[in-house]
């Protein structure tokens, strides 16, 4: 017969509540005595059982986060709002507003069309306009560029960011590129090209552009 | 290698694997990971932040359903998970758009699309309901046919007692069980003590966990398969 202590230690173990020196106890009693065992064991396989489903489990942990999702990040919701007070609503419109002859290029990822190979069709993620809440983005290729592709980013004032000319390297499928820390709210913009002296590949591949946002939120309407 | 790049947090490979064994640290990595940029493309297209909360959930279930079939792999026409999941939820947004259902906003999505998920049953009525979860057959080696045999009737055996409790119980297990909640939760929701809930629990949890023992279909499972056994005991829900 277990004691009513036992049975609340098996509820923990079952949860993952058990720290890690509990955690060795219990499970060196696991390892010795049956009725311990037997009864953890049915403990296990109803929580198992009746789980909810790994989705729907997901969709309740990011509902109960709310936005703390990504609050381990540099640009969670309770920076944004802090970082709201610093700006006047001129500098705001300055920060945010968009540059003519670069959005052209931008809209070449969706609208003229271009050879199969070039970079701006290779590029799938990141979409156009994101609000980059985490201090990266995360570039995805179809089909992956053959050669070498050198990452730049600068903000509305043509101002490259530390990172330039960095190497994603050739046949990748996917890559992420930290940001530098602390990036001001903001338009930003992204650039591609290839990592090669051969003018052919140069022209085949062409220069990929899009656009990002940081603190979207504070954007003037 | 230059700092500033990271490689991806997760491999093709690993993403799969997660999402096989219902790791939902992975799928809320993932929903991390994509949520951004389904906004954006939602939003460019005239839909909305809930909208596009939907259409990332649908493509996560969508892919998540792709990942159980083993043989799936994202080797053949679209290489890699980026370029995979964009193409979902591009063509989730574009089903939607075209039925007309992007008025979704308001209402819970419900995971009983397709395959699998369709197995969801409810138990009884109103507050008592519980419903099928993960299923649990897929802790067994499938290539060992006599230990997912012996699962799948351990796990009818659960549903048939839980089909048996009375209300009262069959509501501790959805709230305990289900809804993952902790004793003071449960009190709290049910406005009533804690010395309730301890009665409550003593009541419900510890016959059914005796019967369930004293079952052939446990005994069987303890006693032929002691690999599945230590496997099950070990799989902890919190760090897997």
């Amino acid at each position: 017969m277990l004691s009513e202590q036992d049975l609340i230690l098996i509820e923990k173990y079952a949860r993952g509540e058990l720290d890690a020196s509990a955690l060795s106890e219990f499970e060196h009693r696991l390892r010795n005595d049956l009725v311990l065992r037997q009864r953890t064991f049915a403990e296990k396989l109803v929580q198992l059982s009746l789980s909810p489903h790994p989705i729907v489990k997901s969709q309740r942990i990011v509902a109960a986060l709310g936005d703390d999702l990504f609050a381990d990040e540099d640009y969670g919701q309770a920076d944004v709002q802090e970082k709201a007070q610093e700006y006047t609503l001129e500098e705001l419109l300055d920060m945010f507003r968009p540059l003519a002859h670069i959005e052209a290029e931008v809209l070449h990822r969706s609208g003229v069309s271009l050879p199969p190979e070039s970079l701006q069709n290779c590029v799938v993620l990141p979409e156009n306009g994101i609000n980059c809440l985490e201090s990266k983005l995360y570039f995805a290729f179809n089909p992956t560029p053959n050669v070498p592709i050198i990452v730049s980013v600068m903000d509305n004032r043509e101002n490259e960011m530390p990172l330039a000319n960095i190497l994603i390297p050739a046949g990748v499928e996917s890559y992420q590129v930290a940001l530098p820390r602390n990036l001001k709210p903001g338009k930003y913009y992204w650039k591609l090209r290839p990592d090669t002296d051969d003018r052919q590949l140069r022209r085949r591949y062409g220069v990929a552009v899009g656009s990002f946002f940081i603190g979207a939120e504070l954007m003037p309407k | 290698m230059n700092k500033n790049i990271i490689k991806p947090f997760l491999s093709d490979d690993e993403i799969i694997a997660g999402f096989r064994a219902g790791n939902h640290d992975i799928i809320v990595s993932i929903y991390k990971m994509i949520i951004p940029n389904v906004k954006a493309f939602v939003i460019s297209r005239g839909g909305d932040n809930e909208g596009a909360q939907d259409v990332a959930w649908r493509a996560i279930t969508k892919f998540w359903q792709r990942c159980q079939n083993p043989d799936f792999e994202l080797k053949d026409r679209i290489k890699g998970f980026g370029a995979y999941i964009s193409r979902t939820y591009r063509n989730v947004w574009f089903d939607l758009k075209n039925e007309g259902e992007l008025k979704l906003k308001n209402e819970t999505f419900e995971l009983n699309i397709e395959t699998e998920l369709e197995e969801n049953e409810e138990y009884a009525e109103n507050s008592n309901t519980i419903s099928k979860g993960f299923n649990v057959e897929k802790y067994a080696d499938d290539h060992k046919i006599d230990e997912v045999v012996a699962l799948k009737n351990a796990n009818t055996l659960i549903w048939k007692l839980v089909d048996k409790l009375i209300p009262k119980c069959r509501d501790f297990f959805k709230l305990y069980f289900q809804e993952e909640l902790s004793y003071e939760e449960i009190a709290e929701i049910k406005k009533i003590s804690a010395s309730a809930i301890r009665k409550q629990k003593s009541e419900c949890k510890e016959p059914f966990m005796q019967e369930m023992l004293k079952s052939k279909e446990i005994k069987e499972l303890i006693e032929n398969f002691p690999e599945l056994t230590e496997k099950i005991l070990k799989y902890h829900s919190k760090s897997t």
